[in-house]
């Protein structure tokens, strides 16, 4: 018996001393934990999904992703966490969706007990590294409740051959030079310019126009502002732009149907999020001459600036969760330094500075979607979303109007509706 | 030895008291499953649609609040609308492409098993994996539909692009999917027809409509009312091929109440509304269900 007590003071001391010397942080304290996380079907996600074993051989954690479309993605992590299950821990969120109702709800744990933990926290997770902007949205009232993965914001995908042809220099740097490029650019087999149309799906679009129009989501008093003179400023601008330069059938564009288009050569520029550059830049979805000739531009500037919204995806805590620290353990490895700076390098816009300065990464990405993306970073404007709780509903009442002004219904009446059924909207929740 | 008596006369027991019972022991696990997969949801539904609950916030009682506010809801009209647009126009149509398939694989015609199979393969595959096929096609720009149209000299259509042509398409995925089983349906029913009726019809001089018209149409009307019965309950509560092309878009141009009943629930998070909504379509499908089936037993 002695002996195998004195055995087991062997090995403590042996292992106590190896860890002193190389790092104070016992990855392995939960071996034999398991977590389970909910993914969108994301770059990011396609990103780290090879690389779950690293994690399970550093730690001896199990990790199960559970990945799923985004539609799919939400409506199941919807029913994962108001059902309570424990054997949830964790999840991606971005807080511009659905933070007012998962914080209401409680359903996200706050981490800050966690970070202020030595044993819990590596100390090279370094919180200043992340973008302020992107950190800055997964901060409540109560603290913080994850770490922002990516910091997204759309940018201008055009293509210089085709600008080359038409005889136009570099990219349009206000709206209104937008509009002249795209008229420039458009014919039978190529459309002028392309952007989000589906209803409830293009509002996270048309934001980046509503705001550089100078409009808002919200009055002061906090009723809807979609019917200012701004919003409607805003809204004819994109329908004039869709209808008279834009590929048919606008209403029905998703992102996909976006992304293919240009990826297909049958668009000249396209509005979107500067995470698709992965999109552009792969030989099995892009043809070569797209590829070649993509350059990127920030938002041109309208009225009111260029001010374009950011978004921020990341990754939470079940509050439900058995087992959090495990959960926290996979986040801070997920979003290691070193995870960040290879998310950056595979077409991610990762959330932390030191990623954006790495060398490697500045030689491989485009330099002008680099220059666009950071500058895009700093004028961006967090809400992306209406701040309001029922998001959802709120972006579907705004979809009807843009589906109505694409289909060349009077505008003024469109989104004085639309603002109306918003005050409703968002009153039922009060 | 002898073997004790007791657990074999208890084993005895129980076997009486099965025998006994067996004619409510044997439907016990159906009913059993029925109560709690089917009278249990609908139930606790009922009891959801009088709550004003917003998914992630404690439910309050408003009575029937819900079913007033569908009412005056444009929303909940267009549903109603687009449902009985979408079943009205589908449905007779499967009838008579599913009848003139039955008629035709009624004969005999080299290659015949083959073709069957081919013909029955929509009706087998997943409706979402279906519909993901179809959203691809109807791609005005990238689609192989307006590919095939421009090869033969036709204009470039929008598809479900287009507002007035969103439902007209759906029924179109909706007819080359449920085809094949209101087929099936009428040639089982065709093949129970004894020849002798159409010899004795030939021998009388009927032509070949007549014979149909006046042979064939009576004998297999009952199959055709259960073929529409089946076909109107799942065409007025078709969710997923719609939810897939074009989620009721453009706009809410081909939403259904169905459709719209699931973003009131799962994006909207309205549960108490959706359920309401629910519960109009759980009537509307009755009724008519009810309807069709009096018009199979009422007249014989």
């Amino acid at each position: 018996m002695r002996r195998v007590v004195s055995g087991f003071v062997l090995v403590a001391v042996v292992v106590a001393t190896g860890l002193a010397t190389a790092q104070e942080f016992d990855w392995q304290r939960f071996q034999g934990d398991d977590v389970r996380f909910l993914m969108n079907r994301h770059p990011f996600t396609d990103f780290l999904e090879p690389l779950v074993p690293e994690f399970e051989e550093l730690t001896g954690i199990d990790v199960t992703l559970e990945i799923f479309p985004e539609d799919q993605f939400r409506q199941r992590r919807l029913l994962e966490v108001s059902s309570g299950a424990a054997t949830l821990d964790g999840y991606m969120v971005m807080p511009g969706q659905v933070g007012a109702q998962y914080l209401g709800a409680d359903w996200i744990r706050h981490v800050d007990d966690f970070v202020e933990d030595p044993s819990l926290t590596s100390p090279e997770l370094d919180l200043e590294d992340f973008f302020d902007g992107a950190l800055s949205t997964f901060q409540s009232n109560d603290g913080l409740f994850g770490l922002p993965l990516q910091i997204e914001s759309s940018l201008l995908f055009y293509r210089e051959d085709l600008f080359e042809e038409a005889g136009l220099e570099g990219p349009p740097e206000t709206l209104e030079e937008l509009r002249q490029y795209a008229e420039a650019l458009h014919s039978d087999q190529v459309a002028g310019f392309a952007m989000r149309g589906r209803g409830a799906a293009a509002t996270s679009q048309i934001v980046n126009l509503l705001y550089s129009f100078g409009g808002q989501w919200q009055n002061d008093d906090g009723s809807s502002a979609l019917a200012s003179e701004e919003s409607q400023q805003s809204l004819s601008y994109y329908a004039d732009l869709l209808r008279n330069y834009g590929p048919p059938g606008p209403a029905n564009l998703h992102w996909n149907e976006v992304m293919s288009l240009y990826a297909q050569g049958q668009a000249a520029m396209v509005f979107d999020a500067n995470v698709f550059r992965s999109i552009v830049e792969d030989p099995e979805q892009a043809t070569d001459v797209v590829r070649e000739n993509t350059r990127y531009a920030p938002l041109p500037e309208g009225p009111g600036g260029s001010l374009p919204a950011v978004l921020v995806w990341g990754l939470s805590v079940n509050q439900a969760s058995d087992s959090p620290e495990a959960a926290w353990y996979f986040i801070q490895w997920a979003l290691s330094k070193e995870n960040q700076r290879q998310a950056l390098l595979s077409g991610v816009p990762a959330a932390r500075e030191s990623s954006w300065q790495d060398e490697e990464f500045q030689a491989t990405a485009p330099e002008s979607w680099i220059q666009a993306s950071r500058e895009s970073f700093n004028r961006g404007q967090p809400d992306w979303n209406p701040p309001v709780v029922p998001v959802a509903e709120v972006r579907d009442a705004y979809g009807q109007a843009i589906v109505a002004a694409l289909q060349g219904q009077d505008i003024e009446r469109a989104l004085d509706r639309a603002a109306q059924e918003i005050d409703r909207i968002v009153s039922r929740t009060q | 030895m002898r073997l004790p008596a007791s657990p074999i006369k208890m084993l005895k027991r129980s076997s009486d008291f099965f025998d006994r019972n067996a004619q409510w022991l044997f439907p016990l696990p159906a009913v059993l499953a029925i109560v709690v997969l089917i009278l249990g949801p609908v139930l606790a539904n009922f009891a959801i649609s009088l709550h004003g609950w917003f998914i992630g916030r404690p439910p309050t009682y408003i009575g029937l609040q819900n079913f007033s506010d569908a009412f005056t809801d444009r929303r909940f009209w267009n549903g109603v609308l687009n449902t009985f647009y979408f079943t009205m126009v589908a449905v007779p149509t499967q009838l008579l492409l599913g009848l003139a398939v039955a008629v035709l694989f009624n004969r005999e015609f080299p290659g015949k098993g083959f073709v069957r199979t081919i013909i029955l393969l929509p009706m087998v595959a997943t409706p979402v994996a279906i519909a993901l096929i179809w959203a691809l096609m109807f791609n005005p720009s990238l689609g192989v539909l307006n590919y095939f149209l421009e090869s033969v000299g036709l204009p470039r259509s929008l598809w479900v692009a287009d507002a007035s042509l969103a439902i007209p398409a759906l029924v179109m995925v909706d007819v080359w999917q449920w085809t094949p089983m209101v087929a099936l349906i009428l040639l089982a029913a065709l093949q129970g027809i004894p020849g002798e009726f159409y010899e004795a019809a030939r021998i009388d001089g009927a032509t070949g409509w007549q014979a149909f018209r006046f042979i064939t149409l009576p004998t297999i009307r009952s199959a055709i009312i259960v073929a529409l019965i089946l076909r109107s309950i799942d065409a007025l509560k078709t969710f997923d091929i719609i939810y897939v092309i074009t989620s009721g878009g453009p706009g809410i141009a081909s939403e259904t109440l169905n459709v719209f009943a699931f973003k009131a629930g799962f994006e909207f998070f309205r549960a108490g509304y959706a359920a309401a909504l629910l519960i109009f379509l759980m009537f509307l499908v009755l009724g008519i269900a009810i309807l069709l089936n009096l018009l199979r037993t009422g007249r014989r």
